[in-house]
Formats: C-alpha cells, sequence, structure tokens
C-alpha cells in the first residue's frame, strides 16, 4: 500500500524506476521502526478453518509482541508445489517462515531450502523430539537435523449418505464400524447400484469415485495391505503386492465405469484439479453427485457449513480381511533460507506449534494435535470427530524422504494412468520406481 | 466520372438482361461475403462474449443445463465482488508502469538501432544485419523466452535484481530484432536525398535523426509503441518468475493467483478477467488503424 | 593482390579504411550498440550458459557442481522428455499449417469489398490482443464437457460431448484451436500481402477465363509465398516455445498430454530446483528451433517467389 501511495506522486520514468528499486531494496531490509516483520506464507490449498486459525494465532502474537509483527500472505501452493515459495527464496525475497506439508521436509531439506532449527532448539535449551508424536517428528527430522516443528495431523474415513443408500434399498447395517470396514467388493456392488446416468448416457450422480479427494494410491495401497518403503534397504517399494492390489482396484473399479464416463463426470462437476480449488458449496458429495466419499475429518465442518441438514455418517476405509486402516499427514512450520528475521521466526513458529497454538488450531479447524501432551484431548473435539481420533492409533504415514514430494508425484502419475486404463497397476507402478529409486540413491550416504 | 458498373458500359446499355445477370451476380457476391465475414467473426467474437455473458451470471445459472447463452439475470455485483478479492487498481497500476516504461525502452532503443542499420552508411551493414534477421525466432516470446530464462535468470539472481521489474524492462531497452526490422523497412523508403541534403548542409547526424526521420517514422513508430505496450501488458511467463511480492504482481499472474488462490467459481474469474482484458480493449478502438495498418508499413502500399 | 589484401587481418583492413569511412563505422555501431550489447547479453550468453549449466548439477541454491554430460544421458533415458518433446512437435506440426490457413482465411476475409468492413476486421483482430492468459482461463469454462459452449454447440450437429481439456486425445487440439485466435496480426501480414498483387494480373486471368478458385491457388497463393515464409518461421518459434495455456489449463496433464518442453523446463528449475537439468534442456530447445529455423529457410529457395515491385 505505502509503495502504491510513494508511486502513484508523478515522477519522470526513468525516477520511477529507480525509486521502485529502492524501494524494494528496502522491502527486501524489513526492519522499519525498530520493528521486525516477519513473512508468514502459506498455500492456496489450506482449508479455510485452519486459515482463520492462524489468522487468530497471528493476532494473538501480534498483541502480545509489539515488537514482532507477522504478515500473513497466502500464495499460490499445495501440498508438493512449493515452486512459489522455492522461487521467491532463491531470489532473497522468500518468507519468514512457511506452512509445508510434513512429508515434504526432508526434500525440501535437502535440497538445501530449509534452515537447520538445531541451534535455535539449542539455545533454548529444550530437547523437543519427545514431545511430539514419534511419527510427526521423524517427519521433520533430516540428516539428524532438526529442519521444522510439526503442527497438526488427521485421518481418512469412508463417509457414505444415508438418505441415498437408503433409498436405494441398501441395508445400512453393512456400514456399521463395529463390523470392521466393508469389503471393498461388496462395497463395489453397491456403489453401482446407485449409478446414474442422463439421455445421453453421461454420467449424473456415481456411487463411489474412489479416486475422488483423499483416495490417493496412499489410502488404498495401505487399505489393501501394502508398504511404501523399505527401511532396511532404503528402497521405494512401488511394486509392493498390497499396493499394486490397491491400484488394481482402481484400475477395475474405472474399467467398469468406463474410464472416459468417470473422467468426464469428474471434470464436469468437480473442475479439473488443476484449475484452481473447487469451492467448498461445490464439493460433490454435499450436492449429492456422490453418495460416498473417502476423505478426512475437515470435511465435517465443511457439512456443518454448506450442508447441515445432510443424513450421512462414516465408516472404515474399506479393506480386504477386515484391516482397519488409515493414514495421516499434517503440516509443519519451517523457516526457508534467506528468511530476514529467523529469530523472530523461530518465536513465532514455537507459539504456534506448542500446547496453546495447536488447542486453538485443533478448536477452530478441527486439526489434532501432534504433541503428546494434548493426545487423548477429546474435549477439544465436538462428537462427531471420535471416530476420525480412533483412527490415529491405526493410521500409517507417508515415508520422510528425501524425494518425498516426487515420490508422491510420481504415485499421482501412476494413478493417473490406471485410472484411464491406458496403463496396467504393474506396469504404472514400475516406472514410478525407476524414476524415483535413482533418485532416491542419490542421497545414499 | 460515372463508376464504371456494368450498367454505365455501352454493351450494358444495349444488352438489359446482361445487366441484370451482372447484378445478381454481384448481390450474390456481396451476400456470399457477408455471410462469410459473419461466420468468422462470430467466431472470433463468441469467446469474448461468453467471457462477459458468463461475468454477468450467477452462481447457480452456472450449472444451469444446457448452458445458456444469455443471462437470466444480470449479476453486476459479480464485477464488484471480483474485485474485493483481486486487488485489481493496484495490479493496473503495476501493469500499466511495466507497460510504459517497455514502451519507453522499445521505442528509443529499436529506432537508435533501426536508425543505425538503414540511414547510415558504413561498411559491414549489410554483414551485421543478418544476425538479425536469424535471432528473430529466438526473441518471438519478449522478454523471457523459455529457451534463455533460465542462464538469464540466473544472472540477474547473481545481480540480486529478481522480484523486481528490472530484469522485465531492461531487455527492451537493448533491442528486439522484430521491431528493428519493421522500423528499417520503413525508414529505408525515405528518399535519401532528405538526409543528404541535410547532411550537406552541415547537419551532423544526430540532428538529422531528431529533426527529419524522427517526425516521419512517426507511423512506425506508433505501431512498435503499440505492439511493445500490449505485449507487456500479456506478458505471463517474465512476471512469473520474476515477481515474488503481492505489491509487484501484474495482471497476469494476478489473475492466475486470484484462481488457485481463492474458492471461486467461473463467473467471478470472468468477471475479473473481463476487467483485466478492458484496458487493451479501449487501447486497441483508440488505436486501431495503428495496429491494423501497421503491419503493411513495411510495403509502403497505400492503405485503404 | 586482392586476394593478398583479403587475408591481412581486420585491424589492419581498419587502417585500410579511409577516415570517412571509419567515422561512419564507429557512427553506425554506437547507433546500433544498444543491440548489439542486448545481443550479446540475452542471446549469445545464455545459449553458451545453457550448454555450460547443461553440465552442472545445479538446485538454484549454492554452488553448481560439474557432471558431465550426465544431464544428458539422463534426458535421453527420461520418458517425460520424450513425451514433452513429442507433444512440442506434435503442437507445432498442427498448429503452424492450420494457423498458415486460418491467416489466409482471415486475409480474405479482410479484403472483402464490403461497406462495414472496417467493424469485421476489428472483430476478428480484438482476440489477438486479448492476453492469451485470459483467453486460457475462459477456455477452460469453455470447454466444461457439459456446461461449455463449444459442446453446446457441437451438440446441435449432433457431435457427442468431448471432454476438451481432460481427455488426452483432446488435450492438445483444444490448445490448438486456441492459438487461432491470435491470427489477426499474421492474418494483417496476409492481407497486405494479397493487396500487394496488382489487379492488372487478376484481371488478365479473368480474360483467359480462370475462375476464382484457380486465380486463388495459381496467382495468389504462390504470390504470397514470402509471407507464408514469415508465418511458418515465426509460427515455429511459437509452436516450440508454447508454455501459457499448458501452465493455466491443464498444467502438463491430463497424463501428460500436455506436457510441453517449455513447462517441463520450468517445472524442472522452479518446481523441482534442477537448473542444470532445465538448462540442458533449454540447449536441446534452442537447436531443435534452429535447426527447423534454418531448413525451412533453405527449402524456402524451392517454393518461394520473391517478386519485384
Amino acid at each position: 500500500m505505502a509503495l502504491s501511495a510513494l508511486l502513484a506522486f508523478p515522477h519522470p520514468p526513468i525516477m520511477k524506476r529507480t525509486l521502485l528499486l529502492l524501494v524494494c531494496c528496502c522491502l527486501n531490509n524489513a526492519a522499519v521502526f525498530g520493528q521486525s516483520q516477519i513473512k508468514f506464507w502459506y498455500g492456496s490449498s489450506t482449508d479455510p478453518r485452519e486459515e482463520k486459525g492462524y489468522q487468530e494465532l497471528v493476532n494473538e502474537f501480534n498483541q502480545q509482541n509489539p515488537k514482532v509483527q507477522v504478515r500473513i500472505e497466502k500464495v499460490p501452493g499445495s501440498e508438493t508445489d512449493a515452486a512459489k515459495m522455492m522461487t521467491a527464496v532463491r531470489s532473497g525475497a522468500g518468507p519468514d517462515v512457511y506452512l509445508l506439508d510434513r512429508f515434504t521436509v526432508a526434500q525440501r531439506a535437502a535440497s538445501g531450502l530449509l534452515k537447520d532449527l538445531g541451534p535455535y532448539l539449542k539455545k533454548e535449551g529444550k530437547d523437543l523430539s519427545h514431545e511430539y508424536l514419534d511419527f510427526a517428528w521423524k517427519e521433520v527430522v533430516y540428516a539428524d537435523k532438526v529442519f521444522g516443528l510439526p503442527i497438526g495431523t488427521d485421518t481418512r474415513a469412508l463417509f457414505y449418505n444415508k438418505k441415498i443408500l437408503r433409498e436405494a434399498g441398501i441395508d445400512l447395517a453393512e456400514f456399521d464400524p463395529t463390523k470392521g470396514p466393508i469389503s471393498p467388493e461388496r462395497l463395489k456392488e453397491i456403489a453401482f447400484k446407485l449409478n446414474k446416468a442422463d439421455a445421453s448416457g453421461a454420467y449424473t450422480q456415481l456411487g463411489f469415485v474412489p479416486w475422488l479427494e483423499q483416495g490417493w494410491g496412499y489410502s488404498w495401497g495401505y487399505a489393501f495391505g501394502g508398504k511404501f518403503y523399505d527401511p532396511a534397504q532404503n528402497k521405494v517399494t512401488p511394486t509392493n503386492p498390497g499396493v499394486v492390489a490397491g491400484y488394481q482396484f482402481l484400475y477395475d473399479w474405472a474399467k467398469d465405469l468406463g474410464p472416459e464416463k468417470a473422467r468426464t463426470f469428474v471434470d464436469t462437476y468437480w473442475q479439473w484439479p488443476s484449475v484452481g480449488t473447487l469451492p467448498e458449496e461445490q464439493d460433490p458429495f454435499l450436492t449429492g453427485k456422490v453418495a460416498m466419499v473417502l476423505t478426512g475429518q475437515w470435511e465435517l465442518p465443511r457439512i456443518k457449513k454448506h450442508a447441515p441438514d445432510l443424513d450421512y455418517s462414516v465408516t472404515y476405509i474399506p479393506a480386504p480381511n477386515g484391516l482397519k486402516s488409515s493414514w495421516s499427514g499434517g503440516w509443519s512450520l519451517v523457516i526457508p533460507q534467506g528468511a530476514k528475521n529467523p529469530d523472530a521466526a523461530y518465536q513465532f513458529i514455537r507459539f504456534v506449534t506448542d500446547a496453546h497454538g495447536q488447542e486453538e488450531l485443533a478448536k477452530v479447524s478441527g486439526m489434532f494435535p501432534t504433541l503428546k501432551s494434548l493426545a487423548g484431548r477429546k474435549d477439544l473435539f465436538p462428537p462427531d470427530y471420535e471416530f476420525f481420533l480412533s483412527l490415529l492409533p491405526v493410521a500409517q504415514s507417508r515415508p520422510p524422504l528425501p524425494v518425498g514430494a516426487l515420490y508422491w508425484d510420481k504415485l499421482k502419475e501412476a494413478q493417473e494412468a490406471v485410472i484411464t486404463n491406458s496403463k496396467k497397476p504393474e506396469e504404472a507402478l514400475q516406472s514410478v520406481l525407476t524414476e524415483v529409486q535413482p533418485q532416491l540413491d542419490h542421497f545414499k550416504k | 466520372m460515372l463508376s464504371k458498373t456494368p450498367a454505365n458500359t455501352e454493351l450494358g446499355r444495349q444488352n438489359p438482361e446482361l445487366v441484370f445477370r451482372a447484378w445478381g451476380r454481384e448481390t450474390f457476391r456481396s451476400a456470399a461475403s457477408r455471410v462469410f465475414l459473419l461466420v468468422m467473426s462470430l467466431a472470433y467474437l463468441s469467446p469474448m462474449y461468453w467471457m462477459f455473458v458468463t461475468a454477468l451470471k450467477s452462481s447457480a445459472e452456472l450449472s444451469s443445463f444446457p448452458p445458456t447463452l444469455w443471462p437470466r439475470t444480470f449479476v453486476w455485483q459479480n464485477f464488484a465482488d471480483a474485485v474485493r478479492n483481486f486487488p485489481f487498481l493496484q495490479y493496473l497500476w503495476n501493469t500499466s508502469f511495466y507497460a510504459v516504461l517497455t514502451v519507453v525502452g522499445a521505442v528509443v532503443s529499436n529506432f537508435l538501432v533501426a536508425y543505425g542499420f538503414s540511414r547510415v552508411k558504413w561498411p559491414g551493414r549489410e554483414l551485421l544485419f543478418y544476425p538479425v534477421i536469424a535471432s528473430i525466432f529466438m526473441f518471438i516470446e519478449f522478454p523471457v523466452n523459455p529457451i534463455t530464462m533460465i542462464p538469464v535468470f540466473t544472472l540477474f539472481t547473481k545481480l540480486n535484481l529478481v522480484n523486481s521489474f528490472v530484469p522485465l524492462i531492461l531487455p527492451s531497452f537493448f533491442g528486439n530484432p522484430f521491431f528493428i526490422f519493421l522500423l528499417r523497412q520503413f525508414m529505408l523508403q525515405i528518399p535519401d536525398e532528405l538526409s543528404e541534403a541535410a547532411r550537406l548542409d552541415g547537419a551532423n547526424e544526430w540532428q538529422i535523426m531528431t529533426r527529419i526521420i524522427l517526425p516521419l517514422t512517426r507511423p512506425a513508430i506508433a505501431v512498435v509503441a503499440l505492439l511493445a505496450g500490449v505485449n507487456a501488458w500479456k506478458d505471463f511467463l517474465g512476471p512469473l518468475i520474476y515477481l515474488h511480492d503481492d505489491a509487484l504482481y501484474t495482471l497476469s499472474i494476478g489473475l492466475e493467483f486470484f484462481k488457485t488462490e481463492h474458492r471461486i467459481l467461473f463467473n467471478l474469474l470472468m468477471a475479473a478477467s473481463c476487467l483485466v482484458i478492458l484496458p487493451v480493449i479501449v487501447v486497441f478502438i483508440l488505436f486501431q488503424r495503428f495496429f491494423i495498418s501497421g503491419v503493411a508499413l513495411g510495403s509502403g502500399k497505400p492503405q485503404s | 593482390m586482392l586476394a593478398a589484401e583479403a587475408c591481412r587481418p581486420t585491424a589492419f583492413l581498419m587502417l585500410t579504411l579511409s577516415r570517412r569511412d571509419l567515422r561512419s563505422l564507429i557512427a553506425g555501431l554506437l547507433f546500433v550498440s544498444p543491440w548489439l550489447f542486448g545481443f550479446a547479453v540475452f542471446l549469445v550468453y545464455p545459449l553458451l550458459a545453457n550448454f555450460q549449466m547443461g553440465m552442472t548439477d545445479y538446485s538454484g541454491f549454492g554452488d553448481a557442481t560439474w557432471i558431465g554430460l550426465k544431464n544428458y544421458q539422463e534426458l535421453l533415458a527420461d520418458p517425460l522428455f520424450w513425451e514433452s518433446l513429442y507433444n512440442t512437435l506434435f503442437y507445432t506440426v498442427f498448429a503452424v499449417p492450420l494457423g498458415v490457413a486460418v491467416a489466409i482465411l482471415i486475409a480474405i476475409a479482410m479484403n472483402q469489398k464490403v461497406r462495414e468492413i472496417p467493424i469485421y476486421r476489428a472483430l476478428i483482430y480484438l482476440p489477438s490482443i486479448a492476453p492469451t492468459f485470459a483467453l486460457s482461463m475462459m477456455m477452460i469454462w469453455l470447454m466444461n464437457p457439459r456446461y461449455g459452449l463449444v459442446n453446446y454447440f457441437l451438440s446441435f450437429f449432433g457431435v457427442p460431448s468431448i471432454n476438451w481439456l481432460g481427455d488426452p486425445r483432446w488435450s492438445k487440439i483444444a490448445i490448438i484451436l486456441l492459438a487461432q485466435l491470435g491470427a489477426g496480426p499474421i492474418g494483417l501480414i496476409f492481407l497486405a500481402a494479397m493487396r500487394a498483387i496488382p489487379t492488372t494480373v487478376y484481371d488478365a486471368a479473368s480474360l483467359d477465363g480462370a475462375s476464382s478458385w484457380k486465380k486463388f491457388w495459381h496467382i495468389t497463393l504462390p504470390l504470397i509465398t514470402p509471407a507464408i515464409l514469415y508465418d511458418i518461421i515465426i509460427g515455429i518459434g511459437l509452436g516450440l516455445q508454447i508454455f501459457v495455456p499448458a501452465y493455466i489449463m491443464t498444467q502438463g496433464g491430463p497424463l501428460n498430454s500436455t506436457s510441453f518442453i517449455a513447462l517441463y523446463i520450468y517445472n524442472s528449475a522452479f518446481k523441482y530446483s534442477r537448473f542444470g537439468f532445465a538448462a540442458a534442456m533449454s540447449g536441446i530447445l534452442f537447436l531443435i528451433n534452429a535447426l527447423l529455423a534454418i531448413t525451412i529457410f533453405r527449402s524456402s529457395r524451392l517454393w518461394v517467389n520473391y517478386h519485384v515491385e
């Protein structure tokens, strides 16, 4: 704003450019009026309620620390896309704090993007490794150095629309979680009963699209008992039989729906995924376009806000052999290289990831805390979260690898190939192996 | 003097049925022309029409099937909503700043260089012009093209000039072979005698350039200015890799980030797009003849 | 004696220039110096640097480590690279001739002797002024399988709904079609070329009883070949460097069907922090571009008619 005010005055063109250059330099060197400013960036895929949580925490922090002002900026980015942040850091205009998907911390750290928090931890004199849940802490450590602090975590389950199922004559007792997960074959039978098409044959409603929302390869790979990484041999294992079975499940489902018709359905009602984030009101589960969806606990506030009358419930992710499976993700706060105010940034990070911060975030956004001290705090959540909390003990987490983001992207590519039936699962997953393993070998100590 | 229509010829006066047939052919031809033109302009106009119409639709109407060609209700509010989330004025200012400076650079540098290649006789001039033509294909995307962007970006990073408009504007001050070619073509048609006479009168090259050639080259300069300005307005890849502060964003990347950062429906996105295109359309309407005539300037043929 | 003089070094040659020549040489060079500097810094240096950087492993942070030809070896074995190359060439091979045809069509349209022609000209030219990024965003909606105008329009002809941006078979075609909206300026160049043909040539042909089609094919077309050559060379450059529609509409998908080289270069550098790898690709892209341009130019001797005014 000050910038535009400055430039609003008429100057000759040459002067304006120099002025702009100077002002840019000034922006690059914050610390104006004895107050340090830290830039906190998060990506555009951030859940709106989490956003609210961060904003509240930032306001609180700013009030408590008049000498340090945190400024939030939303930038394009998602779980594996941190290009904006990386380019900015590279050009010396990066943020002081960034919200980074935890399982990619290793990869970003490996490419020299992040600051080692070790010195700060030492100065504080605390050993935080025991305060956080094990799997969450493991994700922020790379090469024995700490590169971030964990914030929240989540779990995934199957949501189903009771009304649509009832109307189709399905016995809802089959979905009772006390009976364990429903089998994938039975799910398919039920789901296909719910498919509807219009006169031209295009789908207008589908029972279930296994790859929508959180139906990533990871979900089904874990459900079918697969493993994605072999720590003993330091090898990624996309061709593990369980993983292949999971992808085969997707392949067959797509085949039976008709891959093009399925794709058209998704592209019509869900927009092309790369084109921005879908407005929440358009969520196909909320609008009844799909009867069931595999997603995380953040769907609960969405339902409450946009479809409060939705008659739904949740159960385990369908799996063979009664395997109760789920997986947890979550975010972390990191300090990129070249941060102008790393000390203040560390202060802010500790504030958000500590007990008070995580409690607030839990209450506002439904994020599960990663602090051991807050584990089991059911009072932080409304009752409908209980099922998701119960999944935490059985939930797996993605292997923290220096090729984490790459592995995810390649698995996604394989998934696309499989759901369009253009490649068989074995072939697609074999490509993942041949493309990712060499990169991983790069990092062999 | 009567125009030469079939009716006015000797043959025509004597054979009215030939005139009638000729008139029939003419009408058919102009009707066919009009149909052809209508189809073409419809094809080219429809995207813009669709953009505008979508911008005015309500969110509910977006999902009506089959799609409505004319909005049921006119939701002008969409434009206001778009501007609320999208710092339109800030980005407009930045883009204008970028465009204006680009125009300055393009006009000044290309004029100088074209002058050197056309109005001054020096040994090796033609030889040195070949690389200019040969490199046109490297400057098609300007100022940032995928072939040279990596080393140039690294260079600007080392100079600590990234996250500013410098890398975007600077190249314009060093010439663009396409514009050099255009200006040179134009200047070659100005008779040598004008320069010679001035030289004999004792004028130096600079004076000849500014007092004689410059005024005569104005139409071509106008074309260069417009093309360079519009090019800066449209630039996407350049701002994408060089601008990292939301105070600096141009309309191009601003719109893209608006699309990805906010969970928006297409009517708002289209409203924002309309606002982004509007200034360019205004410029086009005002300076239409320069855009359209600019192309034929090189051949020196009379316009119509 | 002439040969001996030609063998002398340039400095000596310069000394043999008359004072007047030398003065005009300096003046000339001074005038073109901005271009000389730009040529060196923005063309020659990056081209060389691409090859040098292409032999390093550089993440954009810290130092670059020399790895020889490893990047190139990796590229040769990289299926995404070949896919990107294929996509880019596919796009270029189809977009360029289509572009020429459309431009000629536009020129014919703009040449119609109708009173309101300025309005039509403006309408046809207008989309080329609109920024590509804005048109791309609009295209996303225009080509939605269910709610888009294009499929709605096609449905009148009984064409089943096409998932333009979601079907790997159609995604490139969608982008090729989008590119035709920008044919305005090239159309004008063709228009000027057509106008440059004296009417006497057409009159003579009419006297010989030639039909409109014959006139077009045997007179107009051959005589506008210089404009066609220009369009092809520019078109090749634009085609090989295509970036914006892929970035905005499809991000390289679906199934990498719109992964173009320029996009892969951008992603390698800015998304995956592999500047050396990206530079290696840039060098290859340049070679392809140059090769194609030179080939077309060389071949032009066979089919281009430069007629003297």
